[in-house]
């Protein structure tokens, strides 16, 4: 469950409340400059809020810096290019994604054979499972997205931000995306919240809306 | 004309500055770290390698103290960089200003110390030998580390902070290890060059940037990039890849040691080594104008 109370952030947002309760699907809407975002970067841990408190299964999270929220939160970035790497290969971008939250030792080599072999499980709903060693700079924008989608949901954490992760996507690889994101929450129980700008998208996902103006939550 | 002796003497020298390149890599290709400390902890770990061996300890365990001390410098350039919130390029400006005094003081303020008659690491066997044997050491050891689930962390950070941040990388604390191991290299090859050159400079650290960034370019220019190996088991291929990756810093040390040599032995083109600077330069403008 997710639970903000009282967040305030630069006049972006103001005193702001909010509930997810464990395994809901919101959608963020809003316009331009509403806060969406800021809200996202503040669930995360990339801003810290002046005032309130952030709970994620009611643990308090507030203090907490973002690359130990990682365990917890993970993201799929508007942009492809902020949630992968290009010069790195598809399998070490899943490798990445999939010590999320586990201590990183010296002494374990961060490639083996059971890793590959996972990874190409979870490759094969988008059909990348034969490019573990392209790098990800040569995959398309589509694919690179939909592996963005397949590393944020490869960990257990509880909360998953997607930030119009389809914007960017033609519309037959954003259904591909958005099928594999809704399974994934359907199978793993995820709270999850997505910020969208496609009128189909709000008509047909999600458990219910928020909407935003100004900083302030004025529906949900 | 380049001798066979004047050969291995740059074969030599290129070799032992391989372990700077390594330094040179680690930051500003592993963590994408402009790091101008080098200048300055080559020096502290010639001083500190120069005093232990005057002191009659072992000069082994001079090169490990200078490792230590050359850590501490890059420790503190991350430190100014991170906690003080100094800009990357200055830090290690400043800090490297700041290492002439220090390094002055570990010296006993004397601008330099001869080594002449004392006990070095290349007393017993070829330097050569001893080089080698030294490099390999270093290059299992970071290749190693490079390779596992923390030094993928340590790449992430050079390539995508946010996407470092993203995935539960501390990369403050990475890029402070980063310059620590760094600079630990890079006073290392100081230790080392002092101990095998025999005298120690408070001004050789002059130009050792420029040095270390020629070689690595150098390396990864010229050095074909390993594609044979594509049949080996990941574990071995994923180790294999980043080791000649590393390898070839060393190479491109090499490469630049022996260029130099035929440039400023050469009769017809009347180079002499006062145009060393100048000849490094022309070098890398050429190498990095190649597409």
């Amino acid at each position: 469950m997710l639970n903000l109370k009282n967040i305030y952030v630069r006049n972006i947002l103001i005193d702001l409340n909010l509930t997810v309760n464990e395994g809901e699907f919101v959608l963020v809407v809003g316009e331009n400059g509403a806060g969406k975002t800021t809200l996202f970067n503040t669930i995360s841990g990339s801003i810290s809020p002046s005032k309130g408190s952030i709970f994620i299964s009611e643990k308090n999270v507030t203090n907490e810096p973002q690359y130990m929220r990682a365990q917890l939160v993970a993201n799929v970035f508007q942009d492809p290019k902020v949630g992968t790497v290009a010069n790195m290969s598809v399998r070490n971008n899943l490798n990445m994604a999939h010590m999320r939250g586990k201590k990183r030792k010296l002494l374990t080599q961060s490639c083996s054979k059971e890793r590959d072999d996972f990874f190409r499980s979870k490759l094969y709903e988008i059909g990348l499972e034969n490019r573990l060693d392209s790098l990800v700079g040569e995959l398309s924008g589509g694919q690179r997205q939909a592996l963005s989608v397949i590393m944020a949901l490869l960990t257990d954490s509880k909360i998953l931000l997607l930030d119009e992760v389809t914007a960017a996507l033609d519309s037959e690889n954003s259904k591909r995306v958005l099928r594999i994101i809704d399974t994934c929450i359907y199978k793993q129980k995820k709270t999850c919240l997505m910020i969208t700008h496609n009128k189909d998208q709000i008509n047909q996902l999600g458990n219910r809306t928020l909407i935003l103006k100004n900083g302030k939550l004025i529906s949900s | 004309m380049l001798t066979l002796n004047e050969l291995i003497i740059a074969m030599e020298v290129g070799l032992i500055y391989g372990i700077l390149a390594l330094g040179i890599y680690f930051t500003f290709r592993t963590i994408n770290f402009p790091d101008l400390t080098c200048d300055g902890s080559f020096v502290t770990g010639a001083a500190v390698s120069s005093v232990m061996i005057k002191s009659g300890l072992n000069p082994a365990l001079g090169i490990f103290f200078a490792a230590l001390a050359g850590g501490t410098a890059g420790f503190l350039t991350g430190l100014i960089n991170i906690r003080l919130k100094v800009e990357d390029l200055l830090s290690g400006i400043i800090v490297a200003f700041m290492l002439y005094s220090i390094n002055l003081r570990i010296m006993g303020t004397k601008p330099n110390i001869s080594l002449v008659n004392e006990s070095t690491i290349f007393r017993f066997d070829n330097p050569i030998i001893i080089c080698t044997l030294i490099v390999t050491l270093i290059l299992f050891f970071i290749a190693y580390l490079l390779s596992s689930d923390f030094g993928l962390g340590l790449r992430a950070i050079g390539q995508n902070k946010k996407f470092a941040l993203a995935n539960g990388i501390n990369v403050n604390a990475m890029t402070i290890f980063g310059l620590i191991i760094s600079n630990a290299l890079i006073a290392m090859c100081g230790a080392i060059f002092t101990q095998y050159q025999g005298f120690c400079d408070v001004s050789q650290g002059t130009g050792c940037l420029v040095i270390g960034l020629a070689s690595v370019i150098i390396g990864e220019k010229f050095f074909p990039k390993i594609k044979f190996i594509r049949n080996l088991e990941i574990k071995s291929r994923n180790f294999i890849e980043i080791f000649f990756a590393l390898f070839s810093c060393v190479i491109g040390s090499i490469a630049y040691r022996i260029f130099i040599a035929i440039a400023i032995n050469s009769d017809i083109l009347g180079l002499k080594t006062q145009d060393l600077n100048l000849i490094t330069g022309l070098l890398i403008i050429f190498i990095m104008s190649r597409k």
